[in-house]
């Protein structure tokens, strides 16, 4: 699915002063593609990250999702828009805490209308793709933060979106565990999806093909990543955890 | 999305915190159990009047004294003392009522010792024409009643009502044993099968002679408390009160209404204003107790309110995984409706099982009518839409950014 941004601003009116936080913000991200977006704090990562996710409207400029103009939807087509279309994935996993892994998955099918019987089997087949075959009964309490990140990636998967919005998908796991989730992501790119993953992180961005930076409401550098890491391969190499501990004695 | 679905949520999170749903709850658990029991005794109550005001006889006009505004009366035959009815009032309207079928029956009662041998209870005395036994509908088990033809000398007959024959003669059959009141020997003639209260007065312990038998024998005086009289049919009731009281304001010579000494009243006007003033306390009960479901309303507010905050997050999800505002709003709706639907529930179960504990243990009597219990439990699901609107409202209306990020 197509990205497509044209002098995309955002004003918020604070007080008296209104804060500019996008300034222009032109964007093309090809179907398929898997981009990074970085930037400090302030610097109107999230709320473009917003805008394409259909939570936020740009103040001025426009949206193209797939081509079509996204910029003048009202709260219901976008709230449609964003259950058939767009999958976000968060720091902090966001999962309901009183739900079922299970029931999690199934949400978006749920606020799509679906039957409960197609909606259990969509999410099970889901869940079984991301490794949490076994667990679908858990609630996310009883997971660890890499599991509970590989639910949320399979309720961003669960209704075929064709973009995955990931937000520092991997600021709250470990190194080892990190890379297993970008090696998820790595995947679902090869397998044709739109990915924009917002990091700081710049070893976690290189497994992207493309790094956009973002500072002051712009994008002031736009590059394809010259030597890509990939998430397999550094997890080969990375010491166990007893070799770790080895070394560190 | 489908009804099932806000049904699952809603449970889920009530679930979530069992306590907190009880006791949010339990507000209006009490506010309908309140408003189920105190319609269900004050319909109990009506009955319980009505069925006593009907159990005096059917058509019956009850005549009774009453006080003039200016306090005295201008009856020549009591001049200066208090309004009284006499027995000559009663033949003047048993003679100006002939050939229209009324029956006349004046009652004179006294409370006096009734003994045989050592044996002494207390008997309230009933004098009074044999006609009383067909106008008030006793039923005689034993025996017969007094005899007609003796109005005009004492006579040493006497019925006794159940209680009182219990008490005297215990399971022996009283009819042919003799009783004295007030050194006076009398023959039982028969018994009065049982009929229970009728007001506060238990009518099984009533003890029955010839209202000529109480005036010179017992009373020893001719003041007659009520006179009855029983109309050939409902239709005939209000010319036969006109001529009533045309007859007795001729005997008592009283021109004025307004000084009248006697009122003249059916006993439909009776129950009318006994239901009528029932009607009205229990009205007035009722009000407040619903004002106490207001108040599990106003907690099932305030715990949606929390709820919603504690959820902002949740809501936030939802909305970006494509919840519309309609979602939210029915999700948190349905919440509340379902804490104020069990607590209706179980309120109006609460309400019939403390009518059912005060009607076991008091005596007194409660009718639970489905219409009451509708509108309770009606009321307990207004309750939930109005008060669950507002939190759900502002659910729906939280911005989805702010809410992903609230902690």
């Amino acid at each position: 699915m197509s990205i497509e941004l044209s002098g995309i601003h955002k004003q918020y009116a604070m007080g008296s002063e209104a804060l500019h936080i996008l300034r222009g913000v032109d964007l093309r991200l090809e179907s398929g593609e898997f981009a990074a977006l970085m930037g400090p704090s302030g610097s109107g990562k999230s709320t473009l990250l917003n805008i394409i996710g259909l939570l936020d409207w740009p103040s001025r400029g426009a949206y193209r999702l797939e081509g079509q103009d996204v910029s003048h939807l009202n709260l219901v087509q976008r709230a449609r828009a964003r259950n058939l279309h767009i999958g976000y994935v968060y720091q902090n996993f966001n999962l309901i805490p009183r739900l079922s892994v299970l029931e999690n998955v199934m949400t978006p099918l749920m606020y799509r209308g679906m039957a409960p019987p197609e909606r259990r089997e969509q999410a099970a087949h889901v869940l079984e793709r991301v490794g949490m075959a076994d667990r679908v009964s858990h609630l996310p309490s009883q997971l660890s933060g890499g599991q509970q990140q590989r639910v949320a990636i399979a309720r961003a998967l669960v209704g075929g979106a064709g973009v995955l919005l990931a937000d520092e998908p991997t600021g709250n796991l470990d190194t080892r565990t990190g890379l297993q989730i970008m090696a998820m992501f790595e995947e679902l790119h090869a397998e044709g999806k739109t990915v924009l993953l917002v990091t700081h992180d710049l070893e976690i961005a290189r497994h992207a093909a493309r790094t956009l930076t973002i500072r002051d409401g712009r994008i002031r550098a736009d590059s394809p990543v010259p030597n890509r890491r990939k998430a397999l391969e550094v997890l080969r190499d990375l010491p166990t955890e007893e070799e770790a501990e080895e070394v560190a004695s | 999305m489908n009804f099932l679905d806000y049904l699952q949520i809603a449970l889920r999170a009530i679930r979530s915190n069992p306590l907190r749903s009880a006791l949010t709850a339990l507000g209006v658990v009490i506010g309908v159990a309140s408003v189920v029991a105190l319609v269900a005794l004050g319909q109990g109550a009506g009955v319980q009047i009505a069925r006593q005001i009907q159990g005096l006889g059917t058509n019956l006009i009850i005549i009774a004294t009453q006080i003039p505004p200016n306090g005295g009366t201008q009856n020549p035959n009591n001049l200066g003392g208090p309004p009284q009815l006499f027995p000559d009032d009663a033949d003047i309207l048993k003679d100006g009522l002939e050939g229209t079928g009324a029956v006349v029956v004046p009652v004179m009662t006294a409370q006096t010792p009734i003994k045989i041998g050592s044996k002494v209870t207390s008997a309230n005395v009933v004098g009074t024409w044999p006609v009383y036994a067909q106008v008030r509908g006793l039923q005689i088990s034993n025996g017969r009643f007094l005899r007609e033809g003796g109005e005009d000398a004492p006579s040493n007959e006497v019925v006794l009502g159940s209680d009182a024959a219990y008490r005297l003669f215990g399971r022996l059959d009283p009819v042919g044993r003799t009783v004295f009141i007030k050194d006076f020997l009398y023959k039982v003639v028969g018994v009065v099968a049982p009929k229970g209260y009728e007001g506060f007065q238990n009518v099984d312990q009533n003890v029955y002679l010839t209202m000529v038998t109480t005036e010179a024998q017992v009373l020893i005086s001719d003041v007659v408390n009520y006179i009855y009289v029983q109309a050939p049919s409902a239709e005939a009731l209000p010319q036969l009160e006109q001529t009533i009281t045309k007859l007795l304001a001729e005997a008592h010579s009283i021109t004025d209404p307004e000084q009248y000494d006697f009122s003249v009243r059916s006993q439909s006007a009776l129950l009318n204003t006994a239901r009528g003033t029932l009607n009205i306390i229990t009205t007035l009960l009722s009000g407040i107790a619903l004002v106490s479901l207001l108040v599990g309303g106003i907690g099932i507010m305030n715990i949606m309110l929390v709820s919603v905050t504690e959820r902002t997050r949740e809501v936030g999800i939802r909305v970006a995984l494509g919840a519309l505002p309609r979602d939210i709003v029915i999700q948190f709706i349905t919440e509340a409706l379902i804490l104020s639907s069990l607590g209706g529930l179980l309120g109006i179960l609460g309400g019939i099982a403390v009518a059912r504990v005060i009607s076991t243990f008091a005596g007194w009597e409660t009718v639970i009518s489905a219409s009451v219990v509708g509108i309770a439990f009606f009321f307990s699901l207004a309750v939930g839409v109005f008060f669950g609107w507002y939190p759900a409202f502002l659910a729906a209306r939280l911005d989805p950014i702010k809410a992903l990020r609230y902690e």
